[in-house]
């Protein structure tokens, strides 16, 4: 594991509209600002270094994090500290409404796969083994007290960057208010308030197939963006098969004949993030799913 | 409902705990009007009541408030004695005011003000807790007080179930603009006014504000339970104890003493109440939705050691009419018994009891509270309300201990209030 | 008065799904966030009411602490 970079570019596009950019949660990340405070870029460098602890605090392959002691501590009962605590409460009503769809002890299978192009996925029978280590009704949650049953792991991969994003955003439309923001965390995006000219922000729908060429640009005051599926980020079986790295928590494998990417625009990148994710791991049924919670979306299948 | 939509919803309680929403002030007022009449056609006390409320909210559980009440009162208030069929003056022997037969009598020169100002916060805790203070401070002519308040906030159960635990501490001091008067002492009497305290009394006006008055105490405790029984209805159990030492005696108020035989007021002599009182309530309130209206129903169970006991009902629906308007009719019943010390009159020759008042608030009595409010909401953040309420209280007015004269005579004149409150409500 | 309590217990028995307790989900406390939903939803002008009948009854409190002493009662 390599130090993550903690450098950033603060750069003025035109007079009062800031631009930090910088790396976290393995995506260039992007923060807008459009304001005449000075305070803009003391504001700016502090969105990234709280999107570096929230990497850090949440993060499941440094063994420093929060994630991390919660796991090892995996078999006891223990205390968590209020954020944690809320994104668990969280997460249990992600996984009541879903069914059991997003599952953050989906961390038990995860550790088997490698999304590089190039390592083989796992066996079922791995899996089978190691199935009774995950889902979330094992878990006893009551307030800030939390067991999480022994050789079980959480993973906030599903939800923690769409925080992250969610709640920078809503920082700084509260420091500055009337001032645009725009926060771009590799896609998923929240924004609050349009350019002081008046006009939106512009967000393009990136295809998969064709970066230079996107499925569509689209106009955005005030709402989200989130897109699930990545063509970087996949396993490939024996028979040369592509394997997202979306995993069904019943069966720790990725949901066959889902779409390559989903977008959904909404009002966080959190309820973006969920409802792409969720069409995913609706396989072929992603378009009827989305289609039915009356949401904007844009569905890319695999090419060929 | 979509899935769409409970995940947003689920999204906004996340990012609600973590993050602070945009700071809202939050303007209330209300001015209320306020006249009395009783059953014989006398009018009594009007007043003019302006109150504004303050408040700096953050979220629903982070706020900060200031309430400010100007209470402006003149008229006629009941002196105590009783109506008789012959012309009464009071003091008997030196006479200051008159009462045509057939009159309960009235003190007519009923004038106080009074500014209140309370200061109150809320602060989470943690995101299952969270504590409120407060101070407040209120001034009259004749009466001070002060106190401080606190109470603690626990959510249970997935913040379905809180209990809240709270107490408060109130010192008061008055300082009647007649004057202490020695229990029993007659009406006019010289030896009034000779208890008054350190100060020295007699130089200072007694108009001025002089605290140096007789001071009463007050804890209250309050344990509550609120509960989310389902999405549509919230219960809500409150078990409360007040208690209060120290000078509750009504300095204004008057006891008849009457000839056991004929009825008639022979003289007219301060009144007594114990200088302890304790006070328990046990109140249960439903709040259900029907629609996009909602029921409100309150009782309330009140007892204490004056023998006092009440029970309270409160029903209010909020009906919406359209998107703007919102109708909310009121009705309460409350009905107490009266406190062991109270007496329609005293009898010449007859033992004088510890303590005696003929104070109608405490004798057995009925209010009956029948009103409506509309609400119109003028914008998003601007809302103007006006509220009609009236308020009919009953007693006996011919009880069993009447004698004489006093049988001939309403011994308890209903009373009728009318409220007129104009209310705007607005934020920024 | 009479009819009044009958329309009352109408509407109680009409109401029975109002009053079954069930397990609340934050997704499903969008009713119980309405402003008519609170416990007081106009505290103003219940403050006012409140007033009145300290000043006038023999009886008061079980709303909680806070408020100050008054020389009306």
């Amino acid at each position: 594991m390599t130090e993550p970079q903690r450098s950033w570019t603060i750069t003025e596009k035109s007079p009062g509209l800031w631009l930090i950019q910088f790396e976290a949660m393995r995506s260039p990340c992007e923060v807008w600002l459009e304001t005449n405070q000075i305070s803009a870029e003391p504001a700016l460098v502090w969105a990234a270094n709280e999107a570096w602890r929230i990497e850090q605090k949440y993060s499941r392959f440094n063994p420093d994090s929060v994630l991390s002691q919660i796991n090892q501590q995996a078999g006891d009962w223990q205390t968590v500290d209020e954020e944690t605590a809320s994104l668990l409460e969280f997460a249990d009503q992600c996984w009541q409404l879903t069914n059991g769809l997003i599952d953050v002890t989906i961390g038990g299978f995860l550790s088997f796969w490698r999304f590089d192009g190039k390592t083989p996925p796992p066996t079922r029978n791995q899996l089978k083994k190691q199935a009774p280590y995950v889902g979330w009704q094992k878990v006893k949650l009551d307030g800030d007290k939390l067991f999480l049953p022994e050789g079980m792991r959480l993973d906030f991969g599903g939800i923690g960057k769409e925080y992250a994003v969610d709640s920078i955003a809503l920082e700084l439309a509260n420091r500055f208010p009337g001032a645009g923001v725009m926060v771009n965390f590799g896609g998923d995006l929240m924004c609050s308030g349009g350019k002081q000219d008046g006009s939106a922000w512009t967000v393009a729908i990136e295809n998969p197939h064709n970066v230079q060429q996107p499925i569509e640009v689209i106009e955005l005051r005030k709402g989200a963006v989130a897109t699930s599926g990545d063509v970087k980020r996949f396993a490939v079986d024996k028979r040369g098969k592509v394997l997202g790295h979306i995993l069904d928590p019943k069966t720790g494998w990725p949901v066959a004949k889902g779409p390559a990417t989903v977008t959904v625009m909404g009002q966080t990148a959190s309820q973006c993030g969920l409802l792409s994710t969720l069409a995913m791991l609706k396989g072929k049924h992603a378009d009827e799913f989305l289609k039915s919670q009356g949401v904007r979306y844009w569905l890319q299948d695999h090419a060929g | 409902m979509q899935l769409n939509r409970k995940l947003a919803m689920a999204v906004g309680s996340l990012l609600a705990v973590t993050q602070a929403q945009a700071e809202e002030w939050e303007v209330d007022s209300a001015v209320m009007l306020y006249n009395e009449t009783d059953s014989m056609g006398q009018d009594r006390v009007s007043i003019f009541e302006p109150v504004v409320s303050i408040t700096q909210k953050n979220t629903p559980d982070d706020y900060v408030k200031l309430d400010f009440v100007y209470d402006s009162l003149t008229g006629a208030t009941p002196n105590g004695a009783n109506a008789s069929s012959q012309l009464q003056q009071f003091p008997k022997n030196n006479p200051g005011y008159y009462v045509k037969e057939g009159y309960a009598p009235l003190n007519t020169n009923f004038e106080d003000t009074r500014i209140a100002l309370n200061l109150s916060t809320m602060k989470p805790i943690d995101r299952m807790s969270r504590f409120t203070a407060g101070a407040s401070y209120s001034v009259e002519t004749d009466y001070e007080s002060v106190g401080g308040n606190f109470s603690y906030l626990k959510d249970f159960n997935n913040k379905q179930t809180t209990v809240t635990v709270g107490g408060a501490y109130t010192m008061d001091w008055v300082n009647p603009s007649v004057g202490f008067k020695d229990p029993f002492s007659t009406l006019g009497s010289s030896t009034a006014n000779t208890t008054t305290s350190a100060s020295g009394g007699g130089e200072k006006e007694l108009s001025t504000f002089n605290f140096a008055g007789k001071e009463k105490n007050t804890l209250d405790m309050i344990l509550g339970v609120s509960h989310v029984l389902n999405s549509k209805t919230l219960l809500n159990l409150n078990y409360g104890i007040s208690s209060t030492s120290g000078y509750m005696t009504d300095d204004y108020k008057i006891i008849s003493v009457i000839d056991g035989t004929t009825g008639f007021a022979q003289d007219y002599v301060a009144e007594a109440r114990p200088d302890s009182r304790f006070k328990q309530t046990l109140k249960g309130t439903v709040v259900t939705a029907f629609g996009a209206d909602s029921l409100h129903v309150d009782y309330r169970y009140f007892w204490d050691d004056w023998d006092v006991t009440a029970h309270t009902f409160d029903v209010k629906y909020y009906l919406t009419v359209g998107e703007k308007l919102t109708v909310r009719p009121h009705f309460r019943y409350s009905a107490q018994t009266q406190a062991n010390f109270y007496r329609l009159s005293l009898t010449q020759g007859e033992a004088l009891p510890k303590y005696a008042s003929a104070d109608y608030r405490l004798a057995d009595m009925t209010t009956l509270t029948l009103g409506a409010m509309a609400t119109y909401k003028l914008a998003h953040d601007l809302s103007l309300s006006f509220s009609m309420e009236n308020i009919t209280q009953s007693g006996d007015s011919s009880p069993a201990e009447a004698i004489g004269d006093q049988r001939t005579q309403d011994m308890f004149p209903t009373i009728d209030m009318w409220t007129y409150t104009f209310g705007l409500k607005s934020k920024f | 008065m009479k009819a009044l309590l009958v329309m009352m217990g109408i509407i109680t028995l009409s109401a029975c799904s109002n009053f079954t307790p069930k397990d609340v989900k934050p997704w499903e406390r969008g009713t119980l966030a309405r402003d008519n939903m609170k416990l007081v939803p106009d505290e103003v002008h219940t403050g006012l009411d409140e007033h009145i009948y300290f000043s006038k009854e023999a009886v008061s409190g079980g709303s909680g602490v806070g408020g100050g002493g008054c020389g009306c009662n």
